[in-house]
């Protein structure tokens, strides 16, 4: 009953997630709490399930700031008295897109901005802890510190098939751009096949060849990480013949204080 | 008005967390939430700051924002669990912020530690 009535007002609290999603955190929180008491009551001698249960809720925190917690998980924040402020995305699209440049696609853009203002946030914490206690020149260098620190995204390309009767074929080209400016970017390869081939091939601005996986096929793999500093557009051939399995290419760059 | 410390402790903490749940996802992963949260209690020795109900809201921001991927695993009755694991977006942070962090730490302790 106690679980029954915990779990009621955090669905309560989470009527702002489109129903699917309330019923999965729910469906979560709930076998968590299961599991804990379970836990508490097997390692604790004499302690009841009811009273494991009741640990296990006290524990995890009260319904109601666990509901707020996936308001900021969407990008809201609600107040005491309960409106909800609407913030990070809008700040987070428009910061991504100054410090990106051009990107591919408004999703791939805000998913790298909102990735960057998380380990900034993250980062940030610690910088103010030394900014609150030492002045000047210290706080400066750690502040250095942290835009160096802060991976930027320039280009994002995650795709996978499986199974036999999703084998894919096609030849593809993408690009990116590196603005004038920008000391180095890093990018990273990883091919995986189950079935099939593909090869990945990567054309710096004037068109040279820079990377070729070759042909990957049937439960092979290639990767490299490698480092460029020419400004301009690049551009990346994907060719897939029945092929199943894994590409992923993500390039980024650290920013100079 | 005085110093908070509460809301300094708060501050460090929530950034730190973020590191920390991808640092054990990457170890660990697939791994569900509860899983996740004894294997952070685990690797702190029990000196974790969280509240167990902040790791979910965070678990479900840090799956829009691209750096993890779930999926409901198990079999059998009442075994069914959202099991979450890293991304190649996710390896790709945690690997960067990682190692900054390392370098960030070691400057911030080299300041305390001064005579």
């Amino acid at each position: 009953m106690i679980l029954d009535d915990y779990l009621d007002r955090l669905r309560a609290g989470l009527k702002r997630l489109p129903a699917g999603e309330r019923d999965a955190v729910v469906e979560e929180v709930r076998h968590h709490l299961q599991d804990e008491a379970a836990d508490l009551h097997k390692n604790e001698t004499g302690l009841s399930h009811m009273d494991a249960l009741r640990r296990a809720i006290d524990n995890f925190g009260p319904a109601e700031e666990v509901a707020a917690g996936y308001d900021e998980a969407s990008g809201e924040v609600r107040r005491p008295d309960g409106e909800v402020l609407r913030v990070t995305k809008a700040v987070g699209r428009g910061a991504g897109r100054a410090a990106v440049g051009v990107g591919r696609g408004v999703g791939t853009v805000l998913k790298w901005s909102l990735i960057g203002v998380l380990a900034l946030t993250g980062i940030a914490a610690v910088v103010a802890v030394a900014a609150l206690f030492f002045a000047g020149d210290v706080a400066d260098t750690f502040q250095d510190d942290i835009r160096e620190a802060i991976p930027r995204p320039l280009y994002d390309y995650e795709r996978s098939w499986s199974g036999t009767t999703e084998a894919h074929s096609s030849t593809t080209t993408d690009s990116f751009d590196l603005r004038e400016g920008t000391k180095e970017f890093h990018i990273s390869f990883d091919v995986r096949a189950d079935t099939g081939c593909a090869r990945v091939i990567l054309l710096d601005p004037g068109g040279a060849t820079r990377y070729d996986s070759d042909t990957v096929c049937g439960e092979a793999t290639a990767g490299r990480t490698l480092v460029f500093s020419t400004p301009g557009q690049w551009r990346i051939q994907y060719t897939y013949t029945a092929f199943t399995g894994s590409v992923e290419v993500g390039a980024w760059y650290f920013q100079e204080a | 008005m005085g110093f908070d410390l509460e809301r300094l402790e708060r501050d460090m903490g929530t950034g730190l967390m973020q590191l920390l749940v991808l640092a054990t996802v990457r170890r660990h992963g697939p791994i569900h939430g509860y899983a996740l949260i004894k294997a952070m209690d685990a690797a702190t020795g029990g000196r974790g700051w969280w509240k167990e109900g902040t790791v979910y809201p965070l678990l479900s921001r840090l799956e829009k924002q691209g750096v993890l991927r779930s999926h409901w695993g198990g079999s059998g009755p009442g075994a069914r669990r959202k099991l979450y694991e890293l991304t190649g977006n996710g390896r790709r942070v945690v690997d960067a912020a990682a190692d900054r962090w390392g370098s960030l730490r070691d400057a911030v302790t080299s300041v305390l530690e001064e005579p």
